[in-house]
């Protein structure tokens, strides 16, 4: 991994996880897992190290077969993701 | 220096997957039923009569605006729930052009109606308002649709 950079973020599914949550207000589960192209179990551990990480908050709605997950990003997620862009396009001036 | 080359593709590569990501809300959406444009255009013909028939009682008129902001509110929802996301912030250049011209269409369609209005009846007006805002609906999602696949080309 390049120096510098989030570790929390810097998984491409995580990094995809993270820019799609800061331009939605919310986004389900089922959204996340076909944008991402991974498996159930594959998106709950990614969600996961970010919620754990204080980057996303995790809601439930209903109950039983029609329940839906959702995430949302948090304002500690939000101002990650930003300074990790940042950081891109820092490393990535230094480099070109 | 290779070292740097594989830095360079891995940081350009990052970038991408976080500009596809952030498009998707704006451009994975399931297709829009055959039922929506009718129902906006049927929308405009509500609020038409409601607001341009004269004589209308106070109660009447209340009840019926409540009516729309309902529509409205359950049409909001319905988007949420079948596309799993609502977008926010910036959205993508070709999409941002999109929506200013729906809403350069929206004044223009509120001039046709009004400009309907002044020159024949309420019915005639909303009548108006039907067509011309459920074929401007559709032309919209046609622009839509081509602006989200051109967005989706540009990212691939």
């Amino acid at each position: 991994m390049i120096e510098g950079l989030d570790p929390v973020i810097h998984p491409p599914k995580r990094l995809a996880a993270m820019a799609l949550l800061a331009h939605a207000s919310d986004a389900d589960f089922g959204f996340l897992r076909e944008h991402l192209g991974v498996s159930d179990s594959d998106l709950s551990k990614q969600m996961g190290a970010l919620s754990e990480a204080g980057y996303v908050e995790v809601r439930k709605h209903g109950h039983g077969r029609g329940s839906v997950t959702s995430f949302r990003i948090t304002k500690a997620g939000r101002k990650a993701y930003k300074d990790y862009r940042r950081a891109l396009e820092k490393l990535l001036g230094g480099l070109a | 220096m290779l070292s740097d080359m594989e830095n360079i593709e891995e940081i350009r590569e990052q970038q991408r997957v976080a500009e596809r990501a952030a498009a998707a809300p704006y451009v994975d959406y399931p297709p829009t039923p055959f039922w929506y444009m009718p129902a906006m255009g049927l929308w405009a013909f509500a609020a038409t009569v409601l607001f341009t028939r004269p004589h209308t009682s106070t109660a009447v008129r209340i009840v019926g605006e409540l009516v729309l902001l309902a529509a409205v509110l359950t049409l909001v929802w319905w988007q949420r729930k079948v596309r799993g996301v609502w977008p926010t912030g910036k959205a993508p250049q070709e999409i941002r052009r999109v929506m200013v011209n729906f809403v350069v269409g929206v004044l223009v369609v509120i001039g046709i109606v009004l400009g309907t209005r002044a020159l024949a009846n309420a019915w005639i007006a909303a009548a108006v308002a039907f067509v011309i805002v459920t074929v401007g609906v559709a032309w919209y999602e046609q622009a839509y649709a081509r602006a989200s696949e051109r967005v989706r080309e540009r990212l691939a």
